[in-house]
Parts: structure tokens; sequence; C-alpha cells
């Protein structure tokens, strides 16, 4: 996942470029909002990140000319905390409004909301007609929730599948263990114990390659692929 | 200050109208007085010129003519129809010819010397001034009979002063309504003065009171008055302006410290999220780092809450309060639950309060919060809502452990937050808000001890618009 950082405090901005970095998402970072539309242009981006207090620009006034440009996911982050930022910010044509300082697992779920979305409006990327989903060895087939490894069909739990359904989706990209139990068992964060480990090392097993499904110490886990 | 203006000035034009209208009387008094007596001095006159020729004589003179018997009939008369008793004396005081008969002339201290000096040859020279209270009072009047040069008899009347007085009395009657009419006047001229010096006052003391509960907009309006007060209404205004102005600037500056903070507290908090992807999992130290940061960034967010609460004007409207309070407590419900806290709502069902509805919600949900966040498990919330008089009563009552009277006079204080519960979440802030908010629409809060044990803390809301409400606003349009 590419993702476009403006932000103006180099303070903020190298550390959350380190904390986004380790969780699989690559950062490129605009100081300005000329900056952060040239950039839009010239390259492709899953999601921006808009800091509101820019030096050249206004935030409001750089995510309006983001919506003329592209329809790109925008989450304004700021300082602004006040209910009249937040309603002109989204109705602007933000996706989001997250006010610092932020939880980062939240602002991490607002990242995956806001991609997820995204990715739902455009044409099925990966997935080949019918719902079929090609990784390197893998396949995934959303209809009869079928996988083969190698051309070969492996069983896979209910559970299970859904699991690597939700990591297939977004390969390279880490996935929190809360967002993983948010997403796979319904379920807020606490009292699932262990419950995503045994999952984890149940599908590991099942489809023999155990480097497919990593773990990143401290965050949570990836599918260990090349998009494409 | 009104009753005492109005008192002095009252006082002081009634001395005024006292002043000129006791010597008009007076000499009314006087006039008429002068009248009578000039009138009797006439009749003893004549008296006197008839007496000329019958003194000396005896009683059986010659028949033609009897001067002295000429006389006593015309004392007669002159007795018969006026009822004036009239005599003359020998020098000795020896009646020579009195009517009625027997009536000795009054030689008291006064009278007597309207006898003696009639008796040393001059006429009364006007007798005491006579009152119309002066019941017993009679009008002695003498002249003496004077022949080659000789006093040889004096003659006396003695009139009632009856009539006199009455006409004295009317005299004065249009006096008095006059000097009633001018005093009227006189009241009502102080009314409006007084009125005139005080109405500036009262706005001042109205705007005064309006700053003084909150309300930094309220100024007073060019208007009439004295000078001075219309100078000290505008040195009022400046000064509102000054300290609006410095209050202003202190939330701002609490708003923008608030505000500069979150920038290097968003990047210290990354920081210690990426030390902890290193850290092996579950590490308790990690976590209390965390839990640390993630408190800094609360009190800021409360500082800045406070910040804005201060700001905002109230819309206050008419709210039902008791709707209110029962939607606060389904919210903080589920809460209750997870801490075993029984939260129930008592009192009446439907009261409706002057409140601004969203400041009242906040203000609820921090106490509401402050009283879940004290109350052991199993323990029990209830909130109560009375309405008494023109305020309504919002009771939360929980069966914490309370706090002691010292602690009692320090909650709501910024920052203040009892010794034993600093290891409970917060800021010390809430309270504090939930004052703020209050202050703005004229409500109240206040704490006192819940028995056996707990805290009771009491919101009061006024049931009515303020008189002049200097924030009326056009009721929303139906529909």
């Amino acid at each position: 996942m590419r993702l476009l950082l403006v932000e103006d405090d180099e303070h903020v901005a190298a550390a959350l470029i380190a904390v986004l970095g380790r969780h699989g998402i690559s950062v490129a970072h605009a100081r300005g909002g000329e900056d952060a539309l040239t950039r839009l242009r010239n390259g492709s981006f899953d999601v921006v990140l808009l800091d509101l207090t820019l030096p050249d620009l206004d935030g409001f006034e750089v995510c309006g000319r983001i919506r003329r440009l592209t329809s790109i996911p925008v989450i304004m982050v700021t300082a602004r905390a006040d209910v009249r930022s937040r309603i002109h910010g989204l109705n602007i044509g933000a996706d989001d409004y997250v006010v610092k300082p932020y939880d980062t697992g939240e602002l991490l779920a607002r990242i995956h909301a806001v991609s997820r979305r995204k990715a739902a409006e455009e044409p099925e990327r990966a997935e080949g007609p019918g719902g079929v989903l090609s990784l390197g060895p893998v396949t995934l087939e959303h209809a009869s929730r079928q996988v083969t490894v190698d051309g070969e069909r492996i069983a896979l739990t209910r559970k299970e599948f859904d699991l690597l359904a939700l990591l297939a989706h977004r390969p390279g990209v880490v996935f929190r263990r809360e967002q993983i139990i948010s997403d796979v068992w319904q379920t807020s964060w606490e009292g699932t114990g262990r419950t995503l480990e045994v999952h984890i090392a149940s599908l590991r097993s099942k489809l023999r390659r155990p480097e497919l499904v990593e773990t990143v110490r401290g965050v949570g886990y990836r599918l260990a692929l090349p998009p494409r | 200050m009104r009753s005492r203006l109005l008192l002095l000035l009252t006082v002081l034009l009634a001395t005024v109208l006292l002043a000129l209208g006791i010597p008009l009387a007076t000499s009314q008094a006087s006039t008429e007085q002068q009248r009578v007596v000039v009138d009797r001095i006439d009749d003893t006159a004549r008296f006197a010129s008839l007496a000329q020729f019958a003194a000396g004589l005896s009683p059986d003179g010659d028949g033609a003519a009897d001067p002295l018997g000429t006389l006593q009939e015309e004392l007669r008369r002159y007795h018969e129809v006026y009822g004036i008793k009239a005599g003359v004396f020998q020098r000795d005081g020896e009646p020579m010819a009195v009517a009625p008969v027997g009536w000795a002339a009054p030689r008291g201290e006064e009278d007597g010397d309207a006898f003696a000096e009639a008796l040393a040859g001059r006429r009364s020279r006007g007798p005491g001034q006579v009152w119309p209270w002066d019941d017993e009072r009679t009008l002695v009047v003498a002249s003496p009979v004077i022949r080659d040069g000789d006093v040889i008899a004096v003659v006396v009347t003695e009139s009632p002063t009856g009539p006199l007085r009455s006409r004295i009395l009317s005299g004065w009657l249009p006096i008095g309504y006059g000097l009633a009419a001018a005093m009227l006047l006189a009241l009502a001229a102080a009314h409006q003065l007084t009125g005139w010096i005080l109405r500036p006052v009262r706005v001042l003391d109205r705007a005064t009171h309006e700053i003084s509960t909150g309300r930094m907009t309220a100024r007073v309006a060019p208007g009439g008055g004295p000078p001075e007060l219309k100078r000290l209404a505008r040195s009022f205004n400046e000064m509102a302006d000054h300290v609006e102005e410095i209050l202003e600037q202190q939330r701002a500056f609490v708003a923008d410290a608030s505000h500069q903070l979150r920038n290097p507290l968003a990047a210290l908090l990354l920081r210690i999220e990426l030390l902890g992807l290193d850290l092996p999992e579950g590490s308790a130290e990690f976590a209390s780092v965390q839990a640390e940061g993630k408190r800094l960034a609360r009190v800021l967010d409360d500082l800045l809450d406070l910040a804005l609460a201060e700001h905002t004007a109230a819309d206050l409207r008419l709210t039902d309060v008791a709707a209110l309070v029962a939607e606060r407590i389904g919210s903080w419900r589920p809460v209750a639950g997870r801490g075993g806290v029984v939260l129930r709502q008592a009192g009446a069902g439907a009261v409706t309060g002057w409140a601004d509805p969203v400041a009242l919600s906040s203000a609820l949900d921090a106490v509401i919060d402050n009283a879940l966040k004290f109350t052991p498990f199993g323990g029990e919330v209830t909130v109560t809502v009375t309405a008494e008089g023109d305020r309504v009563t919002i009771e939360t009552a929980d069966t914490g452990r309370g706090l002691d009277d010292e602690e009692l006079e320090r909650i709501g204080d910024r920052f203040w937050r009892a010794g034993r519960h600093q290891n409970v979440a917060g800021s010390g802030l809430g309270l504090s808000i939930v004052h703020v908010l209050l202050a703005a629409g004229g409500a109240t809060i206040a704490y006192a001890h819940n028995q056996p044990h707990g805290l009771r803390v009491l919101v009061s809301v006024p049931r009515h618009a303020p008189e002049v409400s200097p924030q009326r606003r056009p009721a929303p349009a139906a529909g």
C-alpha cells in the first residue's frame, strides 16, 4: 500500500513514517500543499494523510484541490479538534478526520477502512473473472471459498479462509491483530486470547508454506508476497 | 439609595414649603383679627362717647334726657344682637352700665392689661393673636371715657372668638390646599429626579451582575442621567472590554498551548509505539509508558474543552430536564453495568428548565462519570430530578466513599483531585468544565455529603427565562 503523508512537522512525519513502515505501508512525504499535489499528479497512491496546518496552502484548500484531481481517499490529520473544523473538513471532501494526538491503532484502522471502501468501488484489481484472486502460488476463489496452493486444492475451515482472504486482500501490508480479530471474528480485541495464534499456526501448516504468512513482531501478520 | 434620596428631597421641599406657608397663615390670621379688633374699637369708641354724658350722673336724673338709661339700653341691644358682652366701668372698677347684667370686666393678666391701659388713657393696642385652637379665648377691647382730659370711666367689650376662629380657619384652607398641591408637585419632581439619577445606576448594576455571572458580553447602553454617571458608564464599558479581552487572551492561550502541544505529543506517542514494536510482547513497563502518554493527551483534550466551554455562548431554551436526564442515564447504563453499579433515576418524570441542552448534557455526563468512577462494585448511583420554586434540581447521589469536609470545599477547583484518588483515571478538570458550562446558563453546581457515605452533586437550573434575557433568541420556526 502506498500512502502520501502531507505534514510540515518533521518530527511527527519521521515518527509516523517509521511506524507506518513497520506496518508494511510505504510512505511518500510531502512537506507542503503544492508538493503534495505535484506528487499526486505524478504517482499513484492508495491513501492521503493530510495535515491541515501547512506552510504554503490551507489544508482545506489542498483537500478541495485533491478532490478535483482524483477520488483518492483523504484522511485529515490535525490538531484542530473543534466540531466545526471536522464538519468543514468532511464537507470539503475528506473521507475521515483524525485529531492529534491519535492512537496508532485507530489511525491504521481508519487508513484500512478508507482504502477498503476505495477498493470496493474500483474495478476488480487482482481478481480475475468469478472473483478469483491469484497471488503467486496461491489462488483464492471467493465464490466457492476454495484455495489452491501450487495447483493443489487444500481444505480450510471457514475462519481460516476468512483470515487468508483478509491478508491476501493487501499482500505485503501488515494487519494488526486487533484488526484481524475485528474482521474475521467480528468482535473487539478483548477476551479472544490465543485464538488468532492458533488459527495462524493451523493455516501455515495447511498451506505447507509457512513463510507465506509472516509474523511481524509486536504488530501482526502479513502475506509475504510481492503484490502481483 | 433611592428611598434615601427621595426622603432627603422630600424633607428639603417640605421645609421650604412650611417656611413659606407658616408666615402666610400667620399674617392671614392677624389680618382677620385686626379687622375684628378695629371693629370693636369703633364700637367702644361709640359707647365711650355715650358714656361721656352719662358719667357722673345719678341714675335718676331728669327724665327728658337719661344718658345712662340710653347707654344701658344701647349696651343691652348690642349684647342681644352681637352676643358681645359690654360694659362701662368706673375708674375703681364699679360697673356703671353693663350687659348682660352682673357681668364684671375680666381683669385677668392679659385682659386686665386692656383695662389698665384704658385707665391710662390709651386705647387697646390689640390683644394677643387668637388661634383656631384657642377654644376658651375671648377678645377683650377697652376704651377710655375721657371728659375734660381725664379718664372718668372705661368701656370694655369681651367678644367670643368663635366666628373669628372659623374665619381664620376658612382663610387657611386655600393656603393648605395650595401647600398640599405644591407638595405633591414637589414629590413628583423628586421622584422624577431620583429616577433620572438612578436609572444609569440601575443599568450599571444589571450589567455588573451579568458580567459577574459569566456573560462577559454585557455592556451599558449610553443613555440619560447625570454627566458623572454617563462618564462612569463609559468607564465601565471600557473596563468590561478590557476584562473580556484579557479573559479572551487567557482562553486563547490555553487553546493555543493545548493545540501546539499536540504535534510534539503525537510524535512522542508514535515514537513510543515504535519502541514498543521492538519490545517483547506484553511488557508492563511499555504499557504504562503508553498509558501515561495517552493520559497526557486526555488532559490536553480537557484543557481545550475547558477553554472552549469558557468561550461558547450558551444557547438557552426551555428544555425537558427529566427527559435529558433519562437519556444520559440510558447512555451511561452499560458503563455502570460493567462496574457492577446500579444507576437509576428518581423524582419527577417531566420537568422543564431553562438551559442549554448540549451544555447540560455535557455537565451531566461529567457528573455521572464522576459518580460511577468513585462508586465501588455493588454500589448505587441515583439521579433525582426535583422542581422546587423557580429552580429545578438534579441531584446525583453515589454510595462511594465520599469526601471529607476539607475535600468538599476544594472539589471543582481546576486540576484538584482528592489525594487518595490520584490513581483513578482523569485530569481533574471534569467538574471545572461542568462549572463553566453551567455558569453560562445561570445554572449552579453544589456538593454535599450523602448519608451514610458518598457524595451528592446538586445541579440547579432555573425553571424559566430570566425577566430580561440578554441573549434572547428567536424561537426556531416550527416545522
